[in-house]
C-alpha cells in the first residue's frame, strides 16, 4: 500500500504496472455492474420504474423491498472500497488538480442519492429517476478516473 | 492540501461506513425484527407458527460474505484511528478489543442462536456492539476534522 503513504508514484515503475492493471479491472468491474444492473432492472428509465415499482397492466409485480436492501447493502460495500482506493490514488496523482476535488465530490454525493432513494423515495416516479441518473453517473465518473489514471500513468512512464 | 484531500477521504468513507451500518441495521430488523424473541424463533424453527428452523447452509451463506468485510471494515477505520490520532493511545487499545470481541461474536453467533434465547440476547448485544464500536470511530473523525480546526 506504499501509494498511500507515498506521492511518489511516477518514478516507481513496478507499482506503476500494479496501479495501471488494478485500474483496467476496476474499470471492468464498473461496466460488467452497469450490464448486470441493465439486465435486472432494464437500460431506460421506463423499464426501471416499471421493475421497480411493477406494472398492474403487464402482471408486473413490485420489485421486493428485501432483495433491494440486500443489493445496496452489498453495493455499499464495494463502492466504499472504490471510493478509498480510487480517492487516494487520484489525489496522488493529481495533487493540486481542483478536478479531482470536484470529481470526487460529486461521486460522494451521487452514491448517496443512489443509495438512499431506495430508503425514502423509491415508491414514486422521481424516486427511480434519481437512482437511475445517479448510479449512471457515479459508475461513469468511476470510470473517467481510471482512464485519466491511466493517462497519466503513461505519460509518466514515457517521460 | 494533502492534509485536506485526505480528511474528505476519511469523511466520505466513514459517512459511506454510517450508510451500510444503516442498511445493516435495516435488513437486519427487517428479517428478524428488534425483539430476542423473533430472532430466536427465526432461527430455531417453531412448529405451531410453521416457521422451519434456519439450516447449517443457511446460516453459511451469510457467515461467508461477513467474515470478510466485517473485520476488513473494522481494519481499515480502525487503522485511520491510529493514523489521524483520532484517539488517545490508551482508549486504542480498548477500542481495538471491544471492536475485536463484538465482530468475532456478532459473526460467530450465528451458529449456535438455536441453541437457547440466551444466545439470541447475545446475538443482539454483540450487533449493536459492533455498530455502536463503528461510529464511535467514526464520531472520533467528525471531532477530529471539525471541532479540533
Amino acid at each position: 500500500m506504499k501509494f498511500f503513504v507515498s506521492g511518489d508514484i511516477k518514478h516507481q515503475r513496478k507499482l506503476v504496472l500494479a496501479i495501471f492493471i488494478v485500474a483496467l479491472f476496476f474499470i471492468l468491474f464498473l461496466l460488467s455492474d452497469m450490464w448486470v444492473k441493465s439486465k435486472l432492472f432494464g437500460l431506460t428509465i421506463h423499464d426501471v420504474s416499471q421493475t421497480l415499482l411493477g406494472d398492474e397492466e403487464n402482471f408486473i409485480e413490485p420489485y421486493a423491498f428485501s432483495t433491494l436492501l440486500e443489493m445496496i447493502h452489498t453495493d455499499l460495500f464495494f463502492v466504499m472500497m472504490l471510493f478509498i482506493l480510487s480517492g487516494a490514488l487520484y489525489f496522488r496523482i493529481k495533487k493540486q488538480s481542483k478536478r479531482a476535488r470536484i470529481i470526487m465530490s460529486i461521486i460522494l454525493l451521487m452514491v448517496f442519492v443512489s443509495m438512499i432513494t431506495p430508503f425514502v423515495g423509491l415508491h414514486y416516479y422521481l424516486g427511480s429517476l434519481l437512482w437511475y441518473y445517479s448510479f449512471i453517473i457515479w459508475h461513469l465518473l468511476f470510470i473517467v478516473i481510471y482512464i485519466d489514471i491511466i493517462v497519466m500513468l503513461s505519460k509518466a512512464s514515457d517521460d | 492540501m494533502t492534509k485536506q484531500l485526505n480528511a474528505f477521504l476519511i469523511l466520505g468513507f466513514s459517512l459511506l461506513s454510517l450508510l451500510l451500518l444503516a442498511s445493516a441495521a435495516a435488513l437486519f430488523f427487517y428479517h428478524h425484527g428488534i425483539d430476542s424473541k423473533e430472532l430466536y424463533i427465526d432461527y430455531a424453527g417453531d412448529e405451531k407458527a410453521f416457521i422451519n428452523p434456519k439450516t447449517f447452509t443457511g446460516i453459511l451463506k451469510s457467515f461467508s460474505p461477513h467474515i470478510l468485510v466485517m473485520p476488513l471494515i473494522f481494519f481499515i477505520l480502525f487503522h485511520l484511528a491510529i493514523a489521524t490520532r483520532a484517539f488517545p493511545k490508551e482508549q486504542i487499545k480498548y477500542i481495538a478489543m471491544v471492536g475485536f470481541t463484538a465482530t468475532f461474536g456478532d459473526i460467530f453467533i450465528n451458529f449456535i442462536i438455536s441453541w437457547s434465547i440466551f444466545f439470541a440476547y447475545l446475538k443482539l448485544l454483540f450487533f449493536f456492539l459492533f455498530q455502536f464500536v463503528l461510529i464511535y470511530i467514526i464520531s472520533g473523525f467528525f471531532k477530529k476534522v471539525f471541532l479540533e480546526r
